[in-house]
């Protein structure tokens, strides 16, 4: 069953300082219960779909073309309060600022059971002890500053989880925390919401570091989904050259003495729709036909947004730059 | 050193390190002055052996700083000196004006931070509906600019031609016709508060504006919270800190201003005594009533310090409980 | 790569943070007892969780901060006995390039800055050497007539390498230089930096929370943990054991690092 459907969308955000184009017809579904992992880097669109997901787009956005459904109903056709009652009882939200997300003038118990069905104290506690955290009384009785991020992180998601809803869009929600927090809070996140059914999309920059909690990966570049797979899928066989280039670029995967090829170029802030492949400027595998039109998905379910997808295992074998030895 | 009791030994130690600057300043300004004291009472061409005895009778013969010392122990143990005036003990005169003045500043205040916190929610929410309107940009510059004595013009034409008929009835003791005495305070309070009401309304729609930034407002309305509820549970708890704060600086302008209106409606406080005493060069009543003016403004503002301590409480400084 | 003379080393450095007033003062210790020795040419890593002191190091370095205990040498000598001399001599990189970058100055301007600050030099000659250490950095010379706004992130850390080099210090200190950057521009800047290190020949410390960087671009690794240096490794043996459990846990932790693929 269909969660999330969207649909070729386009949004442009109009600022004082400038146009830029935020999503550039990005496609994406996900399914009850599914965890997807968007990927990208600034300017991939990712959080500008996580926001439209839930209705928040900021006044200055403007969409373009396309739509965005959850439960079948597009979010831009609804009114006020039906907007509302649907981030209430259908939609949550984390975000990466853990301690900012929780009103620092309340105790942690009393935000907590604001949002729950039977908001008694032994309701509130159960919930803390269920993302985990430990001495769950002082907890209740503490103000947000008095957390570690990772603890705040916790009570956040708990918090958006309070009415188990169906879908829970977690905007890079370990960026801040520390490496060995961050992948408790990570599965702590897939684990809750597999319990509950509900339907998670974390987005986040770290394409090797998601990988394992999740059921799908998602990449964005440019406003578009330019690959999607199950991760082993996308991590040993990445179709898309951006994905390729990412892979190749990230620290931790090379030999010794070995030399991490980076991307050459920087991601584009488009200001309107690209005319051709938006990654092409950067592509080592680039050929005339990528800058004058726009790729459409391959017809598998990859969806690889790659005029030359299918033909680049055959052309290119990487070559091995040596550089300095370490 | 922190929680509520450092916190409070802090704000209290500040409030009194404040006021012996100001008696300092008071002092040392009052006592540059060319002529001296004892001129108010001799005029300009009186002989140097008058000028002694009067400055012997006046305790100006003794160094300054015991001449200080002695003052700020006067007004210590509750004596605030002689007027050269009326040769009266300033308390008493003091008692008998600063009921009008304090009522008059108590009512400003009552009217202008509710009221000034209204309108600036108001604007603030209304703002981030995305409605907002130049009309609470032109009302608060309207606030900032016209003088109060100008208001006060206007609010007693406008009450007079409503047929209002307190607006002629002279001033009545507090204690005397709690009632009738509010009802004749309400127009100069309304003059007086209508500057101070400005300053409430656009500090609260910036706090508003700020609070709109941060993250948790961001949940709320992910979360599907209704206007009303994010505004009573989370931005009156966050806008109270400038509100509070805002409000005690404002008691320094509210007393300036009681100077003005306090002579538009003819109420005999505290306002009207000083500016009399001005004119009249009565030192000792310049000092004792800027020192008055200036321990209410600290007062005031230690005030909304320990109340912020409550308000929000990482100003309270506890320690982490765990990571 | 031993010479007699470190660029720089701390000997059994103690830094304690004071806080709160006089007489009820709390000590907080952010490092504590910390040896490391950073040779002429050698990149030493320097990896830890937020918090973990990781930071003051560097302050320490850079003679921002004093030593409660212990003493911190530069080429041989006490820092900050003679902080004229060693004008130049030390630079940092930071993890936002705003932070080194003036938004109202023209780049050539901000790189040029150590270079006035160091001594006076003809104006010709100042602009090209700037021009020479943009190319360095693989950057356009024309970079130097903008402004940091109109460079991406990647471009504007590139200016701030070029600034922290352009007067040939002998030690570099780069605090998570790399961490604000997008996963495709971190690449091209580690690989600049172990490309500058091996033309320009400068020590360095490379600050992280991100061990599989700091194991890339350093000879050597120091992991730090609540204040103390846990572990010091050659970063060619890190790629295949750490001996310190919490280095394990770094890597453990961290499916990227563990080898997937």
């Amino acid at each position: 069953m269909t969660l999330l459907d969207v649909r070729d969308l386009a949004v442009r955000y109009d600022t004082p300082h400038g146009v830029s184009q935020a999503l550039d017809g990005a496609s994406l579904t996900v399914a009850a219960g599914e965890l997807v992992a968007v990927v990208g880097e600034s300017g991939s669109g990712k959080s500008t779909l996580g926001m439209a997901a839930l209705g928040l787009l900021p006044a200055s956005a403007q969409r373009l073309t396309g739509d965005l459904l959850v439960d079948g109903e597009s979010v831009f056709g609804l009114d006020p309060p039906r907007l509302r009652r649907l981030r209430r009882t259908r939609l949550g939200l984390v975000l990466q600022d853990a301690a900012g997300s929780l009103d620092p003038t309340r105790r942690v118990g009393r935000q907590l059971a604001e949002h729950l069905d039977r908001p008694g104290r032994a309701d509130v506690l159960s919930r803390l002890e269920q993302v985990r955290l430990p001495d769950v009384e002082r907890v209740a009785r503490s103000y947000p500053h008095q957390l570690s991020g990772g603890m705040a992180q916790r009570v956040a998601i708990a918090i958006a989880l309070a009415r188990s809803p169906g879908l829970l869009v977690a905007d890079e929600p370990t960026a801040a925390l520390d490496t060995e927090i961050k992948h408790d809070v990570l599965r702590l996140l897939a684990d809750s919401c597999r319990e509950r059914g509900t339907a998670l999309l974390v987005l986040t920059h770290d394409l090797t570091g998601i990988a394992a909690y999740c059921t799908r990966l998602v990449v964005m570049y440019g406003g578009r989904v330019v690959e999607t797979g199950p991760p082993d899928d996308v991590l040993e066989r990445p179709r898309h050259p951006y994905t390729r280039g990412l892979l190749h670029a990230v620290p931790g995967q090379e030999t010794v003495g070995g030399t991490l090829r980076s991307i050459a170029g920087s991601p584009p802030v488009l200001t309107g729709p690209s005319a051709g492949c938006a990654f092409a400027p950067r592509c080592e595998f680039r050929v005339d036909r990528c800058d004058a039109r726009r790729p459409e998905p391959s017809a598998d379910a990859a969806r690889v947004l790659c005029h030359r997808d299918g033909e680049l295992d055959a052309v290119v074998t990487l070559d091995e730059v040596p550089e300095v030895s370490r | 050193m922190s929680g509520p009791i450092g916190r409070t030994a802090v704000v209290l130690a500040r409030a009194a390190a404040t006021m012996v600057a100001v008696t300092m300043l008071v002092f040392i300004a009052l006592h540059a002055v060319p002529g001296g004291f004892e001129s108010v009472y001799l005029g300009t061409s009186a002989s140097e052996t008058s000028h002694a005895t009067v400055r012997a009778m006046l305790g100006l013969d003794r160094p300054l700083p015991e001449q200080y010392l002695s003052w700020v122990g006067g007004i210590v143990t509750g004596d605030l000196g002689t007027s050269l005036l009326s040769s009266r003990p300033i308390v008493d005169e003091l008692a008998v004006r600063l009921p009008a003045t304090a009522q008059l500043a108590v009512l400003a205040t009552v009217i202008s931070v509710p009221a000034g916190a209204a309108l600036g929610i108001a604007a603030g929410v209304a703002n981030l509906r995305g409605r907002a309107s130049g009309l609470g940009r032109v009302a608060g510059a309207l606030s900032a600019s016209v003088p109060d004595f100008v208001v006060a013009t206007v609010l007693v034409f406008v009450a007079s031609q409503a047929g209002w008929r307190i607006v002629g009835a002279s001033y009545v003791p507090f204690a005397e016709d709690p009632l009738g005495s509010t009802a004749r305070m309400l127009l100069p309070a309304l003059s007086l508060s209508f500057f101070a009401t400005g300053i409430v309304a656009r500090t609260t729609r910036d706090a508003v504006l700020a609070v709109r930034a941060e993250p948790f407002m961001t949940m709320a309305i992910a979360r599907g919270e209704s206007t009303w509820q994010i505004v009573r549970r989370h931005v009156l708890r966050n806008v109270a800190n400038p509100i509070v704060t805002i409000g005690a600086v404002n008691v320094g302008a509210l007393l300036g201003g009681a100077l003005i209106i306090e002579r538009v409606f003819a109420i005999p406080g505290v306002g009207e005594y000083a500016v009399n005493a001005v004119n009249a060069r009565d030192y000792p009543v310049v000092m004792a009533t800027v020192v008055l003016g200036a321990a209410a403004f600290v007062v005031a503002n230690a005030l909304a310090d320990l109340a912020g301590g409550y308000i929000d409480p990482r100003l309270g400084a506890r320690r982490r409980v765990a990571r | 790569m031993t010479t007699p003379v470190p660029t720089a080393e701390l000997r059994g450095v103690d830094l304690d943070y004071g806080s709160g007033p006089p007489w009820a003062r709390r000590h907080q210790r952010a490092v504590s007892a910390v040896s490391l020795t950073i040779a002429p040419g050698e990149t030493v890593g320097l990896v830890g969780q937020s918090g973990s002191g990781k930071t003051s190091v560097g302050r320490l370095l850079l003679g921002l901060a004093r030593p409660t205990a212990g003493s911190v040498l530069f080429e041989g000598r006490p820092l900050g006995e003679d902080r004229r001399r060693h004008r130049g001599r030390l630079q940092a990189v930071l993890q936002n390039p705003a932070w080194s970058l003036d938004p109202r100055l023209r780049c050539g301007t901000s790189v040029a800055e150590p270079l006035t600050v160091a001594g006076a030099l003809p104006a010709d000659e100042r602009r090209r050497r700037v021009a020479h250490m943009l190319k360095q950095v693989g950057l356009d010379p024309g970079v130097a007539d903008r402004f940091p706004h109109q460079l991406s992130g990647g471009q504007q850390q590139r200016v701030a390498i070029a600034r922290a080099l352009v007067s040939h210090p002998s030690l570099v200190v780069f605090d998570e230089a790399v961490s604000a950057l997008d996963v495709s521009v971190q690449a091209q800047i580690l690989n600049l930096i172990r490309r500058l290190q091996d033309e320009v020949g400068f020590a360095a410390l490379f600050i992280s929370h991100d061990l599989a960087a700091a194991r890339y671009v350093s000879h050597r690794v120091a992991v730090m943990w609540r204040s103390e240096i846990v572990e010091v490794a050659d970063a060619a043996a890190l790629y295949h054991h750490a001996d310190h459990p919490y280095t394990r846990s770094l890597f453990g932790l961290e499916p990227g690092a563990a080898g997937r693929r």
